[in-house]
């Protein structure tokens, strides 16, 4: 499988496998199984957390994919929008 | 509509908390009923009644007497045409305002001297816990973002989109 080449990732979830969900404080973290430039096979792990309203400049967001022969990370704060957290 | 729930405000104090079995003064602050209907426990992402909003604050001044200001909208807007619907109906629309209170005098409220603490919360019901968002970061690749998008659930598969050129 041809690892795709960094700088330029699309990545979807995938759903094949029971993906996890925690939640602590103002922050998510999942993950689950990943297709990566269509390709399945690659995992990911997400970790969001919702600092401030609105959110930009201040909530964060970030994404690591795994797969064979293959790692790639990338995140920071987010620069528009929002990340928004419920609880209850 | 009959017998929505009446709030009032509440003040409660203990003076050795720290200890086994502590004691606890409480009493009623309010002259009136400040409330009536539902209230909000969900924050921004709550349902109901929000017009209280969170706009309650206590301190103690230097005699150690509480300082408490708080929310009511137990008057109905009689100068908006339309929106007296009955004193205890909840479609009727009322005049929030802020209210502040100070102590004068020891707490007269009952003394409480039996109780344990607070359990620890039931875990959320599925789907009550969730963490949306979609934005930019920046790519690896200098001057570029990435873009993405995502829903997670307590009780759902999670969803997530990423796309970095």
């Amino acid at each position: 499988m041809m690892a795709p080449r960094v700088g330029s990732i699309d990545v979807h979830s995938a759903n094949t496998s029971v993906p996890s969900v925690t939640f602590q404080g103002d922050c998510g973290t999942f993950k689950g199984d990943a297709k990566v430039n269509q390709k399945p096979g690659y995992a990911y792990t997400v970790n969001a957390c919702d600092n401030a309203e609105p959110g930009a400049g201040k909530d964060t967001f970030f994404i690591s994919v795994t797969g064979p022969n293959f790692s790639y990370s990338n995140g920071g704060v987010i620069t528009s929008s929002n990340i928004q957290i419920h609880k209850q | 509509m009959q017998d929505w729930a009446r709030w009032n405000v509440y003040y409660a104090e203990s003076v050795n908390g720290h200890d086994a079995t502590p004691f606890f003064v409480q009493g009623v602050i309010s002259d009136h009923v400040i409330h009536r209907g539902t209230i909000s426990t969900g924050g921004l992402g709550g349902g109901a009644d929000r017009s209280l909003a969170d706009l309650f604050q206590i301190a103690f001044d230097p005699q150690h007497f509480a300082n408490v200001a708080f929310s009511d909208d137990h008057l109905i807007n009689t100068e908006v045409s339309g929106s007296d619907n009955g004193f205890d109906n909840p479609t009727s629309r009322r005049k929030i305002r802020a209210n502040f209170t100070r102590q004068l005098a020891a707490m007269a409220g009952s003394v409480v001297k039996t109780g344990s603490c607070a359990s620890q919360p039931p875990p959320p019901p599925p789907g009550a816990e969730k963490i949306i968002g979609g934005s930019q970061i920046a790519s690896q690749t200098s001057g570029l973002v990435a873009n993405f998008g995502f829903v997670a659930m307590n009780d759902k598969p999670q969803s997530v989109s990423f796309l970095s050129r």
